[in-house]
Parts: C-alpha cells; sequence; structure tokens
C-alpha cells in the first residue's frame, strides 16, 4: 500500500481534540507522528474514569485512543531545561511542529518559532490555540463548548424565536483540525517549491466562523442578525424532524422541488391536506409550516424511521433517520463503509475507533497502528532516531527528564 | 499551468499554479474556495443559466437574483466562471479539453452522473494521469444509500450530530446554517492535498470520495465508545451540558443582561480554578452566597457534589451573569483566566475586537452593483503572508470569453454558435 505522507516526521504537542487531530489524520496518511506528552501534565484525553479497575489510569480512556491512533509517544516534561535540548534535536529532524497550547507556552518553553528556525530553519510550524497567537484577547481561555459559542454557531442553534441552545460536540474542533491541516499541507508544497518554512497561526474560532458566510454577510451587507431558526430552511419546505413510532426516534425529511413535493404526497398515499390551498405551492408551505409539520407528524409516528426512509426514497424524496451512537453502529451503510472498526488496546482489549473519512484510491491511508501508550517509544525516538546511548536515556528517566 | 495569482508582497501564494474546475454545488462550493483562498486558480462550471445554489438566500438587499446569493458570495469569491452544458456533445468535448491541462476536477453530482457521461475519474485520467477528483455527496461513492436523495438536514441527522442539540421533548435542532457540508467540503480539499503530495512522487492522481454525512459523523465519534461502555445513549438536554460518565447536568449557555453566555461548571483541572476566580469576581460584587466558599473547587467534582447543590451553586451564579453584560463578562473573563465566552451573534461576530485586530474582514468590490462588500477573509495567518480574496464571486459566463476564446482558442463566431445551442 502507498502512503501519501510517508517521509514527512511530525512532532506533535497537539493535544485534546481539535491540536490532537491534525497529526492522526497525517499518521493515517502514513507521517511519522511522534506526540510529546508528560505525566506531570496528562493530556486531557488521557484522564476520565477508569474503565477496568478503579485507579485512574492514563491508557484507559477510549477517546484519546480515537484522537492519537498512528502516531508514536515520547514523554518528556517539557518545562525541564533538559527537555529543552532533547525536543530541538528532533525538531531538527522534523517536518513540522504541532501544538495548541496558550499563545505564551511555546515561547515560556523556549521552542517557539523563532527557537525552531535556529535549529529548523525550513521547519513548518501550526499554532492553533482558540483565539489566534495575535490579538488583543488572545488570551481567552477556551475549551471546546465555549469555542464553539465565541465563533457564533451555538447562537445560530436552537428552535425559532427562543434562546439558543447550542451545538453539544466537537464540530468546532473538527473545523480547526482540517483548516489546521490543510494549511500544514499547503505549506509543505509550497516548502517543496520554494525551501521556504512557515508560522501558522490559526484561531479555532475563526475556523468555525468562517463557515457561516453568509449569516454573517445577512449582518455586513443587510444589516440584519440572522437568529436561530430551528430546523428550517430559507428554500425548502417541508424540512425538520419528524417524530416516529418508538421512543425518541425521529426522521429527517427535506424537501425541494415542486417535483420531490408532488413524490412526497403520493408517498404519504395523498391525503386530503396534501391538496389544500395552503400548501399548494412552496411559498404557501413555508408560511403554513407548523400546519404543514404536524400532519407530517401524524403520518410518521405510525412508522419507524427506517420505515419512512425506505418509502421516501425511493419515491426520491431526501429523508434518514435521526441516528443515535446505536443506531449507527448497526447501520448497514456505516458498516458497509467500516466506519467504525476494532483496534486490539492491550489494557482495554478489542474496542471501536473511528475510521479515515476519505475513500482515496490510490492512497487510502489506514489506521496503522492503535493510539501509543504513554511514552511507547522512548528508546525508538531518544535511542534510534537522536542517537543518546542507552545509560543517558536511563539518566534522564531518573532526573524526570523523561517523564 | 493555471493563472499565477501573487501576494501583496508580490510573492507567489502557496497554491499558484495549479488549475481548479469547479463542479460543484452548493455542497462543495467551500472546497473550491479554500483552494483559491491559497492561490489556485480556480474555475466554477455551471449550467447555462446559472447554478441552482445562486437561488439560495438570504440575498443582497433581500432582492431575490441568482446574482445576488450572499452564500453564493461568500463561497464562490476567488474563482472566475463559466458556463457549460455537460448533458450535451460539445459540451463534453469542451470539458474535457479543459480537463486535460487541470490539476483538480471538484464535483459533487450523484454518484455515478459523470461517469454516464463519459467523464467520471476513469475517463478522466485517461485522458489526464495526475488529475485529482474530489467527489463530496451526501452519502459517498458507494454503500447501500450511496444513490439516496441528501441534503445537509438530512445528512446531518444520519451523522448523529443532532442528536444532543435541543430540548428533550422536541425535536433535534440543527444549526440554522449549513453544517454537514462546509466540513465535507474543506474534507474533500484536504484530501485534494494530500493526493497532490502523493501526485508529485508518483505522478498519478487519485479520485477522493468524501461522503458529507461520515465527515460529519466524525465529530460524534465519541459518542460510540460511551454507548459500548456504559450502555449509554446521551440524550438532548437543550441548554445542559454533561460529561463523558455524565450523572450530573452542568449548565452551558447562560442570559445575561444583553445576551447570552458559555460558561460550564467543570471540575477539577480544567474548570476548577476558573471556578474559585469566578466565586472571588462574584464575591467583589457582593454577589456570592456564602455556601460557594464551602465548596472545594480545587477538587470540585460535580458528580460528588450531586446534581443539587450544583444547581444551587448554578442559580447564584445566574443572578451574577444577569448583573451584567457579554463584554463585562467576556472581559473581566480573559482578565481572571475564566473559561467563558459571549454566545457571539453574527453581529457580535462582526464587532469583536479580537477579529477586527486579526484582519478578518476583506472589502471587496462588486462593480455591478455599484458597492463594495464586506466579506469575511480566509482565515489563516502566515509568517509573511496570507491567504486572501483575490476577487468576488462571478457573474453566470463571466468568464466564458476568458477561457473559451483565450484560453481555449475558439473564434468568437465558435463561441457564439456554442451560446445559441445551448451549449454554453
Amino acid at each position: 500500500m502507498v502512503d501519501a505522507l510517508a517521509g514527512i516526521r511530525v512532532t506533535d504537542f497537539g493535544h485534546v481534540l481539535a491540536g490532537a487531530i491534525p497529526g492522526q489524520l497525517m499518521a493515517d496518511m502514513g507521517a511519522e507522528v511522534i506526540k510529546v506528552e508528560t505525566r506531570a501534565r496528562l493530556d486531557y484525553m488521557r484522564r476520565g474514569r477508569p474503565i477496568i479497575g478503579d485507579k485512574p489510569d492514563p491508557e484507559q480512556n477510549p477517546m484519546f485512543h480515537n484522537v492519537n491512533h498512528s502516531k508514536l509517544s515520547i514523554s518528556v516534561d517539557m518545562v525541564q531545561p533538559k527537555a529543552n535540548r532533547l525536543l530541538k534535536e528532533l525538531i531538527k529532524i522534523s517536518d513540522v511542529v504541532i501544538e495548541n497550547f496558550s499563545p505564551a507556552v511555546m515561547g515560556s518553553i523556549g521552542l517557539d518559532y523563532p527557537d525552531l528556525v535556529q535549529v529548523k530553519p525550513d521547519i513548518i510550524m501550526l499554532s492553533m490555540p482558540g483565539a489566534g497567537r495575535h490579538g488583543p484577547r488572545r488570551n481567552v481561555r477556551t475549551v471546546a463548548p465555549t469555542v464553539n459559542s465565541l465563533s457564533g454557531i451555538d447562537y445560530l442553534t436552537g428552535y425559532t424565536g427562543e434562546q439558543p441552545l447550542g451545538i453539544k460536540l466537537i464540530y468546532g474542533d473538527m473545523c480547526s483540525a482540517l483548516h489546521g491541516l490543510f494549511a500544514l499541507l499547503t505549506a509543505l508544497h509550497y516548502r517543496r517549491k520554494t525551501g521556504k518554512g512557515q508560522h501558522i497561526d490559526l484561531s479555532m474560532c475563526e475556523s468555525i466562523t468562517v463557515l457561516m458566510g453568509e449569516a454573517i454577510m445577512d449582518y455586513t451587507m443587510n444589516n440584519r442578525v440572522l437568529s436561530a431558526q430551528g430546523n428550517r430552511h430559507p428554500t425548502m419546505a417541508p424540512h425538520n424532524l419528524y417524530r416516529c413510532q418508538g421512543e425518541d426516534k425521529w426522521v429527517a425529511i427535506a424537501v425541494d422541488t415542486e417535483e420531490e413535493w408532488k413524490s412526497f404526497c403520493q408517498a404519504v398515499g395523498n391525503p386530503e391536506w396534501v391538496n389544500e390551498v395552503r400548501f399548494s405551492d412552496k411559498f404557501k408551505r413555508m408560511n403554513n409550516l407548523d400546519a404543514l409539520d404536524k400532519h407530517i407528524t401524524e403520518w410518521t409516528v405510525n412508522y419507524t424511521p427506517y420505515e419512512v426512509m425506505d418509502i421516501l426514497q425511493k419515491a426520491g424524496v431526501a429523508a434518514t433517520p435521526h441516528m443515535s451512537a446505536a443506531d449507527r453502529f448497526y447501520d448497514p451503510h456505516y458498516q458497509e463503509h467500516k466506519v467504525y472498526v476494532d483496534v486490539e488496546h492491550p489494557i482495554l482489549g478489542s474496542e471501536v475507533i473511528y475510521n479515515q473519512v476519505w475513500k482515496m484510491s490510490e492512497t487510502p491511508g489506514r489506521i496503522r497502528r492503535r493510539a501509543p501508550l504513554m511514552g511507547e517509544h522512548n528508546n525508538y525516538v531518544f535511542g534510534e532516531l537522536l542517537h543518546l546511548p542507552s545509560e543517558e536515556i536511563e539518566q534522564l528517566v531518573e532526573e524526570k527528564v523523561i517523564y | 499551468m493555471g493563472k499565477i495569482m501573487e501576494a501583496q508582497d508580490g510573492e507567489q501564494a502557496w497554491l499558484s499554479g495549479y488549475r481548479v474546475l469547479d463542479l460543484t454545488g452548493e455542497m462543495g462550493d467551500m472546497c473550491g474556495w479554500v483552494l483559491g483562498s491559497w492561490g489556485a486558480d480556480v474555475i466554477k462550471i455551471e449550467k447555462p443559466g446559472g447554478e441552482r445554489s445562486r437561488n439560495i438566500g438570504p440575498f443582497y438587499h433581500d432582492i431575490p437574483d441568482p446574482e445576488k446569493s450572499l452564500s453564493w458570495f461568500a463561497y464562490n469569491s476567488n474563482k472566475r466562471g463559466i458556463t457549460l452544458n455537460l448533458e450535451s456533445t460539445d459540451g463534453r468535448a469542451l470539458f474535457r479539453r479543459l480537463a486535460s491541462k487541470a490539476d483538480f476536477v471538484l464535483e459533487s453530482f450523484s454518484p455515478g452522473y459523470l461517469d454516464e457521461l463519459g467523464l467520471g475519474y476513469s475517463s478522466l485520467c485517461q485522458i489526464n494521469q495526475g488529475v485529482i477528483m474530489v467527489s463530496v455527496t451526501p452519502f459517498g461513492q458507494s454503500g447501500p444509500y450511496r444513490d439516496y436523495k441528501g441534503t445537509d438536514l438530512v445528512a446531518s441527522a444520519m451523522s448523529g450530530l443532532l442528536y444532543l442539540s435541543g430540548d428533550p421533548e422536541n425535536p433535534p435542532v440543527k444549526m440554522s446554517s449549513p453544517m454537514a457540508y462546509p466540513l465535507a467540503a474543506v474534507d474533500g480539499a484536504v484530501g485534494a492535498l494530500i493526493a497532490l503530495y502523493h501526485r508529485v512522487l508518483s505522478g498519478e492522481g487519485q479520485h477522493v470520495d468524501v461522503s458529507a454525512q461520515q465527515s460529519l459523523a466524525m465529530c460524534t465519534f465519541n459518542l460510540v465508545p460511551i454507548w459500548l461502555l456504559n450502555g449509554v445513549i446521551i440524550p438532548r438536554m437543550g441548554n445542559y451540558h454533561k460529561g463523558w460518565h455524565g450523572s450530573v447536568l452542568l449548565r452551558k449557555l447562560w442570559p445575561c443582561r444583553d445576551g447570552h453566555v458559555c460558561f460550564i461548571l467543570l471540575g477539577r483541572e480544567t474548570g476548577g480554578t476558573g471556578n474559585r476566580t469566578m466565586v472571588e469576581w462574584m464575591k467583589s460584587e457582593g454577589m456570592a452566597e456564602p455556601f460557594l466558599f464551602e465548596i472545594d473547587w480545587e477538587a470540585f467534582n460535580p458528580r460528588l457534589l450531586g446534581q443539587e447543590r450544583v444547581q444551587q451553586a448554578e442559580e447564584c451564579i445566574g443572578r451574577f451573569f444577569m448583573k451584567h453584560t457579554m463584554k463585562e463578562l467576556y472581559e473581566g473573563a480573559i482578565e481572571r483566566k475564566i473559561g467563558l465566552c459571549p454566545v457571539n451573534s453574527p453581529k457580535g461576530i462582526y464587532e469583536d475586537p479580537q477579529l477586527e485586530a486579526r484582519g478578518c474582514w476583506a472589502t471587496v468590490e462588486h462593480p455591478e452593483l455599484g458597492t463594495s462588500l464586506v466579506y469575511p477573509k480566509p482565515l489563516v495567518k502566515v509568517t509573511g503572508k496570507e491567504c486572501d480574496i483575490w476577487r468576488r464571486a462571478p457573474l453566470i459566463g463571466e468568464h466564458n470569453q476568458e477561457i473559451y476564446e483565450q484560453e481555449l482558442g475558439l473564434s468568437r463566431q465558435d463561441v457564439l454558435c456554442l451560446e445559441e445551442s445551448g451549449v454554453i
């Protein structure tokens, strides 16, 4: 199998989610990604309640395993002066450095971009703090939920006319991770052409905000503040999630063209209400959404979400079940795409890991190994890559520099 | 070879010289937009009369017009635009000529549509071995649902991302702007560059297949282990947040004097210090009830404190927030290193001094509207230069002459003929 990114080495300080994901995607595609972590300050994703036994154990959080597979791990207490030299040696033989600390951290451990170019002039460094490395509010403290609020997507999520409810999952982290990775790959191309390295300053907040172009332009051009619209769409009706048979079961239905509306009416059995004047064209349906949704629900509650999907998709109407974790795990489409795969872990045994998002015809990428144990590759990195004699490595372990 | 884009300092933009043919609709607009922001030469190819996504509102000054759609403006800047009917024989021949020199072809048709026209990846790689095709579709190119109709809502529902958004008794709710498509489009752009990296070494292109539903589902990866290990399906909880082992509900969005803020009473390492500082801040304004000082915030664990006590603390904090504006709370939080943010509306974002200071807005001329408009700028800052907006989104067929006559060498007569027969 061909690896698209073979030969690229990444020193990866990225932690939690947004910071960990770009390195993981590169590792799956063949880059050698060395995660730098330490017992002195555990990656948040290594914390959490133990699954086996009752003692906290950094090796037991499946969330960590889902965003750090295919990487190697070294454990170094970065704040120790001796660690600085080790890390610089590693960066000297790396192409990319990834970090998502608060803006001042890399400087405080002597590893900010100006320090790095001293040892590796064409290094590409990706920094991705919550609000960016520069600017008056760069020091804002962010966690995944707050950055969603800061970026504007929380405000746009809720029922029409009610208070915002917000996004609950790691949408913002994923946006940042992908934009960060895109910037990294672009910089690698540019370096190949020109020999120049880069410092990329990515603000998590901006990488989410940029997805809301029309909402922002609605304000800058029309002076209107778009607020949450529930599941309404500017040009589709019906367009909502509808209750189905079973506990908290829903199906998403979206009807766009008049042709689709006709198919929809037929598929639901042409009941009398579909012929009412107030639903006779899209404009009228848009103005009678509540009544429309009520009628549709009267139909959907008689079926399971899958039954509704089958009936409507056969008629050429967009519909899918609203899927819980369990639904996704058992869904035939997810299964055929091998979205969730079993990976063996030495402590947790066989566990489920989210697979690659791309299907690439020539360089498919793959989960090359389970997430590393803390410091699992200390000997490889310090011994084989950096040629430190084993006595010195032992000494550093004793001094808790390698820790 | 694509057109060379130069940054203001005269240096070439990072992706300049690469030619992108963008056949996508709203689903994939952002893929070409991201590539274009870094200087790739992106040509949007629309069907004669214009792409359907030009009809999606909101519109400039609320005038529904295919030349005034704001989402079209937002994600088609940096592109040139031509029209071409791929379903005509001449149209296909012209497309093949363009594709023979292109680096990337982006598309979001139903799976199999381009193959039927003889323009799928397997045909294009015959005439251009290095071409990289990116397909962004709701459900991907394979699997039982590949031919199903999809929209952003439908792909989002299937991804599971809506599962936790909304009230328990009401329908799950999505973000009121596209959420699955833009993420999939950026996935497509990342895949395109990985493929380009491979092409430099091997000379061969490839087909990158992105499913919007699967791109978005990656944001929910954590829910599957939670379910498998604990047997728990976390339900929707309105404004509240529940942790990984969650037995206690924690408030996430709070009303304040002029809007909402986001703050969570997180435990120990993540929240502890910030929580204590918050209580001290409240005390300095005489708003901290004594029981808040009985809690050891450094060791704070919501589960051990219990729902009732957490709720008491939250009520007290909520009263404090109601006395303040978003700005006061945000600035106070930055100063005190508390993890609190405003729930920014589009207006709040536009007025955010951080974004202003980082040059996040571009003024782009629209001569046909007789004005300049403010756009959100592509987002990454780099040493030396940055990605930028080079040009506004194209009008329908704006660059037909430039591409067909000057580049492909058709005569004016040929072009008129093709126009008349509905090819362009």
